[in-house]
């Protein structure tokens, strides 16, 4: 044990050693990267420099850079470990094959695609491989994923809403649209995470915000919270989804809580004179967090302060005073009042 | 003595020499499962890609977090605790530090570090449906809208940790000892197994390694990169016992869902199970053992499929004790909490309505951990009577001698083979070897002192001693504390 930490800690000292002198402006692997100059010095002999490299190519993709430079890094990658990763493609251990897939999606080596569409031929393939598989897919943007992602192949196993986020996050906008498209073919986790990712993408289209408006009207509860919050995140809609938003909502009370607390958090951002007195009222809500969040929007109105006072003076509810002098309270004290 | 008293107790010691025998063998079987069980898990983790961690760091896709961190007396430790805690990698949590009545500048560091006021307007409710001791007042802190402070009335740990789940609103709870050191990555680290679960799969707690910090640099809250371990004997013994208990027992446990302990120090909760269990029980010493054994009970009484996880990570660092009267003084805590858990919940005990948990896991905590030490102390006297009739069975003896020193040493020293070959926490070479001679060592002193404490643990326990917060003079392990951090 003893040897082997001894030989571990000279090769940990040798790799920061060449990653020290490899993060030089002036070192053969940066001038590769920052200039395009390539050198053969760049090629590694020993094992531990292999290991090295591609650490240090990971960081180095990792930190940024220009477009150009993570093409270099990923061409790079691509012309010196591609033929190692095919080969650990086939290895027995799913570990270094959960690797290897990580880092062809990491490096975007697309030369490798048909290896790594083999994988998912295989009928009794590990959840965690698929899963891999699915990310090197998304990472190449190919359009493969979206057919395995709506089950046309085959019903994909379950997978966490994790699992469909870190998918869909790494799509560009267009393979995105197209899944709006045929939102209505996904499966419940499939639509709900979509739509979790359009909003946190921050995702501004004609066709994402027909599609939100569309489900706010869903019969799925699930769905139409979900909408309401991408509707928020939006921060538009069109002058018939906010009539209908104000007639739907007028029997606020018939929905569950999470969707009241959505609706009032909708009329907080989409501001308009009618919503204000709707609010007025679910700021006595009997959950805290629809109160707390009513006050909320009421406060981002222009005259939202004078409302919050008279609220907490005349309101006959008393949780809607309290509330609504708990809002004030902490508006006195944010720095940064909006 | 006639001869007729002698052979009673020739026949009687060679009796208990057999069950000591036997009864070490078959525990030395068990850890031996659970440390192959625990080699593959490390072994795959050790292979696993970090860097795909940091998608969880969107905030709108990382569940948030309340962190309650209940203090008692921990003036040298908390600002910097809170400090580690403010910049963890994660995306949305709120702090809540509830100070239990305490007799030292706590409250008062807090208010004066963060910039902290009253807040006037707070709705006091309780969702735990449990009475706690009054809570004085509620401060926010100006520098970070995510901090504050509960001040109340001296109630216990897991008084204080229910007052924090009162005041939390968001749907996962952390519960943190205000002496504790994280990891940057810690949130991301337990929360993995939490976003991770497949559709059907529930996890409502998950626990993680500790580490002990005494001996490294702790500078702001933060642990050094260069994990170093100390001169003191007592705290590398007890580096080694964490390696044996985390790394060896845990992860065998949590792998099949027998898991009866998170750490009070780092461990993460669902809130609403919290609420329908009722939170933490005042009252005992081992709150958070009490509390994953009344989950698992919850688990079955509503047929769920609900699991508690672990993970191998280290994701904190705690002081230990240096000296041998505070590490005496915790053990005795420490065994006399997991007596009142087992006690409490005896209606578990082998029972099959409970599953594993009823006929493998509250056994082994039974047999294993409780009663172990009255096992090795009849031992002990054993070959003392033996001694003092001058009849020494050789036979029985070394049969004892290895198998006391096959239980203690050398599944120590494959503990410290686990780290270094999963984790490799610690860099110096000399450190490697000073821990393995040290594990080696166990038998000859430690583990009979360990043996004694634990075996008064279990007297007071029975005859029902009160409990309070436990009380170790700290000397703070931050160089911003002026103390070396070592």
């Amino acid at each position: 044990m003893i040897a082997r930490k001894w030989l571990w800690n000279k090769r940990r000292n040798k790799i920061a050693a060449w990653s020290s002198l490899a993060s030089m402006p002036d070192s053969p692997i940066e001038r590769y990267v920052t200039k395009g100059e390539t050198s053969r010095r760049i090629s590694p002999h020993d094992p531990w420099q292999w290991h090295a490299l591609e650490a240090y190519l990971t960081h180095r993709l990792r930190v940024g850079g220009t477009q150009v430079e993570q093409e270099r890094v990923c061409h790079l990658a691509e012309e010196l470990f591609g033929s190692i990763y095919r080969n650990r493609l086939s290895n027995r251990k799913l570990e270094v094959r959960l690797r290897t897939l990580a880092h062809i999606g990491l490096f975007r080596m697309k030369g490798l695609g048909e290896e790594v569409s083999a994988i998912l031929k295989d009928k009794r393939i590990d959840s965690e491989e698929l899963l891999a598989t699915l990310r090197v897919l998304a990472a190449f943007q190919d359009k493969k994923l979206l057919n395995l992602l709506l089950g046309v192949y085959r019903p994909l196993p379950p997978l966490s809403d994790h699992r469909y986020r870190q998918l869909l996050m790494a799509l560009e906008t267009g393979l995105l649209e197209e899944l709006i498209d045929r939102f209505d073919m996904g499966n419940d986790l499939l639509q709900r995470n979509l739509l979790d990712v359009l909003r946190t993408r921050n995702i501004r289209t004609e066709r994402y915000l027909a599609l939100i408006e569309r489900l706010m009207g869903s019969p799925s509860d699930e769905l139409r919270i979900r909408a309401l919050k991408a509707a928020a995140g939006f921060g538009y809609m069109s002058q018939e989804a906010e009539n209908a938003h104000l007639a739907r909502y007028t029997n606020w009370r018939q929905y569950p809580w999470e969707e009241r607390l959505m609706a009032a958090r909708l009329m907080g951002e989409v501001r308009n004179a009618d919503y204000q007195k709707l609010l007025e009222q679910m700021i006595g809500d009997d959950r805290y967090a629809v109160r707390i969040e009513a006050a909320h929007s009421i406060s981002r109105y222009s005259n939202g302060h004078a409302h919050l006072t008279r609220i907490a003076s005349l309101h006959g509810d008393r949780y809607a005073r309290e509330t609504a002098e708990e809002m004030l309270e902490r508006r006195s004290y944010e720095r940064n009042v909006e | 003595m006639n001869a007729t008293w002698s052979e009673w107790i020739t026949v009687a010691s060679t009796i208990g020499s057999v069950v000591i025998v036997v009864y070490i063998f078959m525990t030395m079987l068990f850890y031996l499962v659970l440390f192959f069980v625990a080699i593959r898990t490390i072994r795959k983790k050790a292979e696993s890609v970090s860097f795909q961690n940091e998608e969880m760091m969107h905030s709108s896709f990382s569940p948030p977090l309340s962190i309650l961190v209940p203090a008692y007396n921990e003036e040298l430790n908390i600002v910097d605790s809170v400090r580690s805690l403010l910049g963890i990698n994660y995306g949305t949590y709120e702090i809540i530090v509830v100070n239990d009545g305490s007799k030292d500048a706590t409250k008062q560091n807090m208010i004066d570090e963060f910039d902290m006021f009253e807040v006037q307007h707070q709705v006091r409710w309780s969702g735990l449906n449990k009475e706690t001791k009054l809570v004085r007042g509620i401060y926010q802190s100006r520098i970070h809208p995510n901090l504050r402070l509960a001040d109340k009335e001296n109630g216990g740990k897991a008084d204080a940790l229910n007052a924090g789940i009162n005041l939390a609103h968001y749907p996962y709870v952390v519960s943190l000892d205000g002496d504790t050191v994280l990891d940057p990555d810690a949130f991301l680290k337990i929360m993995k197994p939490i976003v991770e679960a497949k559709p059907g799969e529930e996890i409502i707690a998950c626990g993680g390694s500790v580490g002990i910090a005494n001996g490294s640099v702790v500078d702001r809250g933060y642990l050094g990169e260069d994990v170093r371990l100390p001169r003191n004997s007592i705290v590398i013994m007890q580096v080694i016992e964490y390696f044996r208990g985390f790394l060896m027992g845990r992860i065998g446990l949590s792998k099949m869902n027998m898991l009866l302990i998170v750490s009070g120090a780092f461990g993460v909760f669902r809130k609403d199970w919290l609420m329908e269990a009722g939170g933490y029980e005042t009252g005992t010493i081992g709150e958070d053992m009490e509390l994953i054994v009344r989950l698992h009970r919850l688990i079955r009484q509503k047929k769920s499929k609900a699991h508690i996880a672990y993970i191998p990570d280290p994701v904190c660092w705690t002081e230990a004790p240096e000296q041998l009267k505070y590490l005496k003084r915790q053990r005795i805590r420490w065994h006399r909490g997991l007596f009142e858990s087992l006690w409490r919940h005896r209606g578990m005990m082998l029972n099959p309505r409970y599953g594993r948990i009823g006929l493998v896991s509250m056994p082994y905590f039974l047999f294993v951990e409780l009663l172990g030490p009255v096992v090795e102390l009849v031992g002990y006297v054993i070959l003392a009577v033996h001694g003092l009739i001058g009849d020494v069975n050789i036979v029985f003896s070394a049969l004892l001698l290895i198998a006391m020193i096959l239980y203690g040493s050398f599944l120590s020293m494959g503990a410290v083979l686990l780290e270094e070959w999963g984790m490799g926490r610690y860099n110096r070479v000399a450190d490697v070897s000073r821990l393995f001679w040290w594990a080696l060592s166990e038998s000859f002193w430690y583990r009979p002192l360990q043996t004694v404490w634990r075996c008064r643990g279990l007297v007071q326990a029975i005859l029902g001693k009160r409990q309070e917060w436990g009380d170790m003079v700290r000397k703070g392990i931050s160089v911003g504390q002026g103390g070396s951090g070592k």
